[in-house]
């Protein structure tokens, strides 16, 4: 065990070292509001699927949060597109009879930040590759996942009911999932971009259920008497918070992924809502009105340790924990609007990231940097991404209808 | 020595009504926090008593409170209704397969007029003192006819985050399923469901609306 340690050590020790020495490592790392200047160079035939992956490439690298791109164009001659398009750092991507050769570099013909080969065409399109190469460049320089091609799911009642819809991050691919006559409601990733989680009044009262996709197979999972809802899956345990009435109040519940109760955590009069699984599955960020109003709490999976942290207003809810572990967002309201706030767990200080958003039901993206959720300030209210370090903001839907009830998370 | 005893028994009597005051306090605190910072309407126990019996945090499953919940057992007045239910749980029961409920008013004019919708105050789901009167006769009608059922439906205006709205909604119903049990009417026969804030009975963004939108509504299966 020991000698596993000193491995351990050891190795967090060269990997420290190694990206120490890296000054666009530090740079994008020490101040994440600050981004890094980048130009994208490419050198393929000027058609329509190099045109969509270089628009999409830029798109994803701007959206990332970690860089400004200055310029992307279409070039033979990289030395000379580098000095017309000055940036930090360049990406040149050079399609050869082999497929797609990406290099990012900071000092021309210096030492490569990031260098990887792709195959052309590849399975998922211009878009696809983009997504991919934008996703290993910002791992590989931030150590966190990228979000480039992850889909939101969220509800709509542009046909006249509630129906569920998934969208890819940049608002492009919009698709209905449901064609449902009943109400349903509150999507959420299970497997992202395989399988979600949703609320299913079919048969008269909110139960939960699975849906896979494509193929739009349905199963109910929960179906006591009363409420079945408010899911957060914990794909470390296999493990599902969920809100259950059918004890006579609203508690909470830990099941495993087919509905089987394991566990009855809350056991008080108050309203219990909105669980959301740590990352790890031994805590629980949940609602609750047992002080008087409705404020944010964690506590063990076991119940236990139950403590306050959000104090900002006489109401707050939605809390979304997420998947670093160390932040929880929620949704605040103070002087008639909604806000946000993320709460960091390992320091114990909030931090207001957007104040009158007129935002509810918040959604961590898989990079812990991104936010969606639902605008209700004005109507129709209309699913927005908010990035949590710039507090920059996207909205993803438009048109008539409302958008509500987001789930990110892949 | 006397003295000494005096003074130990007026120490004791002291410690006694301190604990008292605490226990009530935080009766009504827990009972609804609106109540704890004297905001929120005046709720239907209070009419009754301000001497709440402290809550049962425990949760004890209510299959051991059998008086509390015997199948229409329909004497308990109003005030009795609320005390024989408070702070328990009241396990609910499944809907019987094919079972229709319908809206009162969709069966008789009589029927419309008795199970009207009762209304809460802002962020609360106690039953309020002006409600009980229609919930009473809700009671009543129940216990004269053994073979309805009830399905409570919980609903919230359009302040307030979807999904804290939808256990708010069902809080409702639960408010309301209580106080009947308490009356004697079966908890077999009155099953919850919530709508959040999803189902508005008046959409307009007005204080006229939001107070007809925070409502438990009554559907009946005959």
């Amino acid at each position: 065990m020991k000698r596993i340690s000193v491995i351990t050590a050891l190795f967090s020790f060269f990997i420290a070292s190694l990206h120490a020495s890296d000054p666009i490592f530090l740079r994008i790392t020490r101040d994440l509001r600050e981004k890094v200047e980048i130009s994208v160079l490419l050198s393929a035939p000027k058609d329509a699927y190099w045109e969509d992956f270089l628009k999409t490439v830029s798109g994803d690298l701007d959206y990332s949060g970690y860089f400004s791109v200055t310029g992307s164009v279409f070039t033979d001659n990289f030395s000379t597109a580098r000095q017309e398009y000055k940036g930090r750092l360049a990406m040149i991507a050079e399609k050869t009879g082999e497929g797609l050769g990406i290099r990012v570099e900071g000092d021309p013909g210096g030492k490569a930040l990031f260098e990887k080969k792709y195959p052309y065409p590849g399975p998922s399109g211009p878009r696809g590759l983009a997504h991919a190469v934008c996703n290993d460049l910002v791992f590989n320089l931030t150590g966190k996942p990228g979000i480039a091609g992850s889909r939101i799911l969220f509800v709509s009642d542009r046909t006249g009911n509630y129906q569920l819809y998934q969208v890819e991050y940049d608002g492009e691919n919009l698709k209905r999932l449901t064609d449902a006559k009943y109400m349903v409601h509150y999507p959420r990733w299970l497997y992202p971009g395989k399988e979600l989680l949703f609320v299913s009044y079919k048969g008269g009262w909110p139960k939960l259920a699975r849906k896979k996709i494509p193929s739009g197979e349905e199963r109910v999972i929960l179906s006591h008497p009363g409420l079945n809802a408010c899911a957060s899956p914990c794909l470390k345990t296999g493990e599902l918070a969920v809100v259950l009435s059918h004890e006579g109040g609203p508690e909470i519940y830990i099941t495993d992924f087919d509905g089987r109760i394991l566990k009855r955590v809350t056991r008080n009069r108050a309203t219990d809502a909105s669980p959301s699984f740590s990352p790890c599955g031994k805590m629980i960020s949940f609602v609750s009105d047992m002080h008087g109003s409705a404020q944010v709490y964690i506590m063990t999976r076991e119940g236990t340790r139950i403590r306050r942290i959000s104090y900002l207003s006489g109401y707050s809810t939605s809390p979304a924990w997420s998947p670093d572990g160390n932040l929880i967002a929620y949704v605040f309201l103070r002087g008639g609007s909604y806000g946000i706030a993320v709460y960091e767990v390992s320091t114990g200080e909030t931090r207001v990231v957007a104040g009158a958003a007129g935002s509810e039901d918040v959604s961590w993206a898989p990079d812990s940097r991104h936010l969606v959720y639902s605008d209700i300030s004005r109507k129709p209210g209309s699913v927005t991404v908010l990035d949590a370090v710039t507090g920059e903001k996207r909205k993803l839907t438009g048109g008539s209808g409302n958008s509500f009830s987001p789930g990110w998370g892949g | 020595m006397r003295n000494y005893m005096l003074l130990t028994l007026c120490a004791m009597l002291v410690v006694f009504a301190g604990c008292q005051s605490t226990r009530k306090d935080n009766g009504k605190f827990l009972k609804n926090g609106k109540d704890a910072t004297g905001e929120g309407g005046s709720s239907a126990l209070s009419i009754f008593s301000q001497d709440l019996q402290p809550l049962n945090q425990g949760g004890s499953a209510d299959a051991s409170q059998p008086s509390a919940v015997s199948p229409d057992a329909g004497k308990a007045t109003p005030y009795e209704a609320l005390q024989a239910t408070e702070g328990k749980e009241i396990p609910l029961h499944p809907i019987p397969e094919g079972k229709v409920f319908k809206s009162p008013s969709e069966i008789s004019p009589e029927l419309a007029a008795i199970f009207s919708n009762i209304h809460f105050e802002y962020d609360s789901y106690e039953v309020r003192s002006a409600d009980v009167p229609f919930i009473s006769a809700m009671g009543k009608h129940l216990l004269e006819n053994p073979s309805m059922e009830v399905r409570i439906e919980g609903h919230c205006d359009e302040r307030g985050t979807r999904e804290y709205n939808l256990v708010l909604g069902e809080q409702r119903s639960l408010s309301a399923r209580r106080f009947l049990v308490g009356l004697g009417v079966s908890p077999s026969r009155l099953h919850t469901v919530s709508y959040g804030k999803d189902k508005p009975a008046d959409t307009r963004s007005n204080e006229e609306a939001w107070f007809k939108n925070r409502r438990a509504e009554f559907k009946i299966a005959e």
